[in-house]
Order: C-alpha cells, then sequence, then structure tokens
C-alpha cells in the first residue's frame, strides 16, 4: 500500500514536470532574458530569488539552496504574458526622405509614383504560455538532486509587413526550452554548494525587408548613383535553432536563523543557430539577386562583393549567446508570519555585441546592438495570513541592456519596472498540494528608437519612440511528497 | 552688294560655299590602326536612375578618311561595366568627318551605329547616329549636349582624346 502511494506520488510529481516539455513561449524581461522564477517568485517581483523556504526553483535558479529542502517537491507553473508595443515616429530613407512604396517606368528608369508609408507597425508585442517546472528530491542529509525546465530567453516582436519601419524588423521570435539537473551538498547545517547542467534548444525566427536599391545606392562600387529607396520588396526569412550546453553553480549560507544568503553564477551558453534563409522578393528584386550580369555575378554581388543572396533558400547561421549573469539573495525571516527577500543580478549583456547572419562562411549581414552589462534589484516577501494562506507582493526594477544609438524595433526594450502580487494556497484536502497566483505588472520606459540601418539592408533611419507595457499572470501548483 | 554675290556664287557654288561658311569637306588621318587616350562617356540608360559617367578608351583603324571604332573599353564603377555595346568589334562603329575649318580648326562628324544593351534590369539602347565636334588643336572628340538614342537612352556627353588622329 505504501509502495503504491509512493508510486502514485512519483506519478504526479513527475505528471506535473513532464507536462512542460512542450513549445514554450517568452516572459520579456531585459533584452532577450526572461526570469526563470516560479509563481512565487513573480508574486515577490523575483526579491529573494529562490531562498525562500523550500522553494523548487532552486533547481535552476540556486542549487545550492536544494541542500536545505527536506522532502521531494515537484512544482508545474504555467505563465500568461500579454506584453503590448507600439512605435510612434518617423521613417526616412537613406536620402532624408520618408520611407515610400516607389514605383519606377521599367521603359525609361524614371519615377512614376512615390508613395510614404504611413503605417505605424500595428501593436508589436505578444501574448505567450510560458510552461515552467522544477523538481527536487532531497538523495540524503547531504545530497539533493533538482530537475527543471525553464524558459531562460525569449523574446518576441511583431510588425506590419509593410510597415514604416520595415526594413530593420518586420519578425522577431527567439524561444527556448532548458532542461537541467542539478546537485546540492550541504557542508554543514549553514552552508551549502550546488551546481548543476543546462541543455538548451533555442529556436529563432527573424524577418525584415531588404531595400537592395536602396543598398545600391550605399555601394562605393556603384559610384553612390542614387538609386530610388522602396522599389519593389525582398523579404528576408531566416530560421535557426541550435541545442545547446551550459552550467550554473551556487553557493546558500544561513548566517543566522533568520537569515539566508544566496550566491549564484549562470555561465555564458555559448549558442550558434543553425538553419535556413530565403527571401520572398517582387520578380525584379530577385532578379537583381539571381540574374548574371557580369562575369556570372549577379548586381547583388557587384554592389557588395561577396555578398551572395539566395531567395530560394540557402544555409543560415548565427551566434545568439545567452549572457552569463550571477545573482545574490537574502530572505529574512522577521516572524513566522512575515518574510522578506531581496535580490541583485548582473547580467553580462556586453558579451551581445551584435547581430551577425552568415551563409556558408561569408556575412550577409551584421547588425550593431552593442548591449551593455546590466543590474536589476528587486524585493519582495510574504506574509502568511493564516497556516495555509499566504500573501506576497514585490517591485523590481531592471536595467535594459539596449543603447540609444542601436535599439531598435526588434528588441525595442527600455528599463522596466514589475510591480508584483501573489497568493499562496495549502489544499488540506490533498495533503501536499499546494497552488500558488500571482500577477505582475511591467512599466516599461518609454525608449527612443533613432538608429540607422547598415548600408546593406538600405541605410534607413529611425526617429522615434517605443511605449511597451506588460503583465503576467503565473499559476503554479505544487506537490511536496 | 548681296545680290552680286549671289550672283557670282551661284556661277562658282565650290568657291563660294568655301568663301560662305569657311569650312569644307573633311576626312580623316592618317590611315591605319589608331587607339583614343582615356576618355569620359556619360549615359543615362534606363537600367538605373541617374546618369552613368565611365572612363571610355577607344580603338580602331582609318582607312579612306573615315574612322571605325572596333574596341571600346569602359571603365570606372560596377555600372560601367554592365553593358554590352552593339556593333563592336563587328562592324563598328564609324566615324564620318562631315567638316572642317582650317580657320578655328575644328570639324564636325557623325559617329554611326552607336548603342548598347545591359542584361537585367534591361536596357536596349540604338542603333543610332551620335553627332561629334572635333577640336584639332587638343585633339578631343566630344559632344555638344545630350543626344537620345532610341529605348529612352541618352548619350549626355563623350569626351576623348585621340592624340594620332588628324582631320583635314
Amino acid at each position: 500500500m505504501n509502495n503504491k502511494k509512493q508510486q502514485a506520488q512519483a506519478l504526479l510529481g513527475l505528471a506535473l514536470l513532464g507536462g512542460l516539455i512542450a513549445s514554450a513561449g517568452t516572459v520579456q524581461a531585459g533584452g532577450f532574458m526572461t526570469p526563470t522564477a516560479n509563481t512565487a517568485g513573480w508574486g515577490r517581483a523575483f526579491g529573494g530569488g529562490s531562498m525562500f523556504k523550500n522553494d523548487p526553483s532552486a533547481a535552476y535558479n540556486n542549487p545550492a539552496a536544494m541542500a536545505f529542502i527536506d522532502k521531494t517537491i515537484s512544482q508545474f507553473t504555467l505563465n500568461y504574458a500579454n506584453i503590448d508595443i507600439k512605435y510612434k515616429g518617423s521613417a526616412y530613407d537613406y536620402a532624408g526622405n520618408p520611407t515610400s512604396n516607389t514605383v519606377m517606368d521599367p521603359a525609361t528608369g524614371e519615377l512614376v509614383s512615390s508613395t510614404p508609408r504611413t503605417g505605424n507597425g500595428g501593436q508589436g508585442g505578444f501574448e505567450a504560455w510560458v510552461p515552467t517546472g522544477f523538481m527536487v528530491i532531497p538523495i540524503n542529509d547531504r545530497f539533493a538532486f533538482g530537475l527543471s525546465q525553464v524558459v531562460p530567453m525569449g523574446a518576441r516582436t511583431t510588425w506590419d509587413e509593410d510597415w514604416k519601419g520595415r526594413d530593420f524588423a518586420v519578425d522577431t521570435r527567439i524561444e527556448t526550452v532548458g532542461l537541467t539537473g542539478s546537485l546540492s551538498f550541504k557542508v554543514n547545517d549553514e552552508f551549502s554548494i550546488g551546481g548543476g547542467a543546462i541543455l538548451q534548444h533555442t529556436k529563432g525566427f527573424v524577418s525584415q525587408n531588404v531595400d537592395l536599391y536602396a543598398a545600391a545606392a550605399q555601394s562605393p562600387d556603384f559610384g553612390m548613383i542614387p538609386f530610388p529607396a522602396g522599389q519593389g520588396f525582398a523579404l528576408m526569412r531566416v530560421k535557426v535553432d541550435n541545442n545547446s550546453l551550459g552550467w550554473f553553480a551556487g553557493m546558500t549560507w544561513k548566517p543566522t536563523a533568520q537569515d539566508t544568503l544566496g550566491l549564484n553564477y549562470h555561465a555564458k551558453i555559448k549558442n550558434k543557430l543553425e538553419g535556413k534563409y530565403n527571401m520572398y522578393a517582387d520578380p525584379t528584386s530577385e532578379g537583381l539577386m539571381t540574374i548574371p550580369v557580369v562575369d556570372g555575378k549577379t548586381l547583388v554581388e557587384l554592389a557588395y562583393p561577396g555578398l551572395k543572396l539566395y531567395p530560394g533558400g540557402a544555409n543560415a547561421s548565427t551566434q545568439l549567446d545567452i549572457p552569463a549573469n550571477a545573482s545574490l539573495d537574502w530572505v529574512h525571516d522577521f516572524s513566522d508570519r512575515l518574510t522578506l527577500g531581496a535580490s541583485v543580478t548582473w547580467t553580462q549583456w556586453s558579451s551581445f555585441e551584435a547581430l551577425t547572419l552568415k551563409s556558408n562562411g561569408s556575412t550577409i549581414v551584421s547588425i550593431p546592438y552593442k548591449y551593455k552589462n546590466t543590474w536589476m534589484y528587486s524585493f519582495g516577501g510574504d506574509y502568511k495570513l493564516t497556516d495555509d494562506f499566504t500573501v506576497r507582493a514585490g517591485v523590481a526594477f531592471d536595467q535594459t541592456p539596449t543603447r540609444n544609438s542601436t535599439r531598435d524595433p526588434r528588441i525595442p526594450d527600455g528599463d522596466r519596472t514589475f510591480a508584483s502580487l501573489g497568493f499562496g494556497y495549502n489544499i488540506r484536502a490533498i495533503p501536499g498540494l499546494s497552488i500558488d497566483g500571482a500577477y505582475s505588472r511591467q512599466f516599461v520606459e518609454t525608449v527612443k528608437l533613432k538608429t540607422k540601418n547598415v548600408d546593406r539592408l538600405g541605410a534607413a533611419s529611425l526617429d522615434g519612440k517605443s511605449e511597451a507595457k506588460g503583465e503576467v499572470v503565473s499559476l503554479s501548483a505544487t506537490y511536496a511528497f | 552688294m548681296k545680290s552680286f554675290k549671289t550672283l557670282v556664287c551661284v556661277s562658282s557654288f565650290a568657291l563660294c560655299f568655301g568663301a560662305a561658311s569657311m569650312a569644307s569637306a573633311a576626312s580623316i588621318t592618317p590611315d591605319g590602326p589608331f587607339t583614343t587616350n582615356s576618355g569620359t562617356l556619360v549615359v543615362k540608360t534606363p537600367s538605373a536612375p541617374g546618369d552613368i559617367t565611365c572612363n571610355v578608351t577607344f580603338g580602331g583603324n582609318v582607312s579612306g578618311g573615315v574612322a571605325t571604332i572596333t574596341s571600346a573599353q569602359l571603365s570606372g564603377n560596377v555600372l560601367c561595366s554592365l553593358p554590352t555595346l552593339k556593333n563592336i568589334p563587328s562592324p563598328g562603329w564609324v566615324l564620318t568627318a562631315n567638316t572642317f575649318d582650317p580657320g578655328t580648326q575644328t570639324g564636325t562628324g557623325t559617329v554611326t551605329g552607336v548603342g548598347w544593351t545591359i542584361t537585367f534590369p534591361a536596357s536596349n539602347c540604338g542603333p543610332g547616329p551620335l553627332n561629334v565636334v572635333w577640336d584639332e588643336a587638343t585633339k578631343t572628340l566630344s559632344t555638344t549636349g545630350s543626344q537620345s538614342l532610341s529605348g529612352n537612352c541618352f548619350v549626355r556627353s563623350l569626351n576623348v582624346k585621340a592624340p594620332t588622329l588628324k582631320l583635314q
């Protein structure tokens, strides 16, 4: 009977965790990182990290804290994210004219019409369901084992295909899902260490228009002839993915019976994404890429020596490393009912310098971003209204890694403030089962989008701003065996 | 006085033509191959929105007072490599001298068969005639003003020196 109960419990735990192995969306934070907190963490706006008692999210966020969990805990979290992003402003072609839909007479080479593009791209944000899960299994008094499924990276923006900034971005989707395993070791009752590995699958999809004529006008090899911008269309679509391995480690220290300190480090994960690109283009634009005109070379090759574009598709690769980050967490029990936590997180975003797309070894385009390292400060806590019902709240401030000079509609990120509320409830009818809920509102700084595109994308410029806001609703079910 | 001159002229047409215009039928010498120095050719073609300026060097042969251009090398920016010249090398662009004024050491002429094609974006220009002027003092062959060719094409200007040629 006892065996059957254990089997049922194990089955429930694995079901909670196994239900997560599905495609994951994104819950945006700074850059293209996403918080890996569980529902309780969202409720506290990440304050204190995973240092709260019996928090299974330690399995990924700070494995050392698993050492102080004395029973097997499995948790399934489902986050719903609704991010709203809008662009307001202007877009200009390389000559300084508003970006336009330009029609030329092929018989004469003269301008027929030029109609300015007026669309601001619509709502560039997204809605997503993001599952995460954690499981901690104490092995003995010293060791504990952890499993998790997390979404450490993700970003998404979707703009209208014919909007005025189409030469900068149309679609951007970066989605990851990571499976982790970790181990903790309790050195003594006050100190523990832990470490783990993550196997991460990343999928990326980006699209944008390439203004081939405007790019040709920037070519010194073409004599800087002022080809009118905005002719036709050449929508480049890149779809890539990769599996990558990374590691993380942490330590936990309980200097007093009321205090828990945690330090964790998640190493940079090298992530070379590979796949295909193609270009959906009008016949003339396709001809620029495919019809040999001199010595077997196309006009695109002549304008940018070494650049070959294959509308029908070709290999593509890009490097999108996950930056290293480190957090210092502190949790203090003020009473049996009140516990507060604070965290500081540093992310080495400076490792992301450019988004470079290569094909068969040669660079198609490299867009500079030059991200800067960031800090995130968070503060939150729990208050037990009853033995079974806990309320939570927290605030966090998250710096953006983007710079004014390179920020574009792909990731129009600004500093953001999280304000969160949450609850936890122990369901007495099913001993060990508890549920948590949280609501987190993101107030994102309105930021300038004032940047100029690289020559080979047409050298258009933007002069506007991005207004964004977001909300996350998080629910979790936790089962303690 | 004017009517008297006219009368004399009618009676001696050839003499009067020379006296009134100070120009005469001309020919190009010496017979044999020639090559020009590098000059400039500016054209407008439907393949591109603006004028294309190229360096050009001609080569050919003079025979019977007529110069036949059988080679033309265009250089400069990438667009200068796009045109395929019509009638080059054969039968060639034929430069015929029309007049020569010994007083000013200048003459006029016509280059026939001028034209070119570009594969993509497509242009099909000429062939057609190009009116040119010759400056014997500087040995310069040039055009005056923009001249059109069929296919919505234009030769905006041509300016090239041919040190070995002589107009007389």
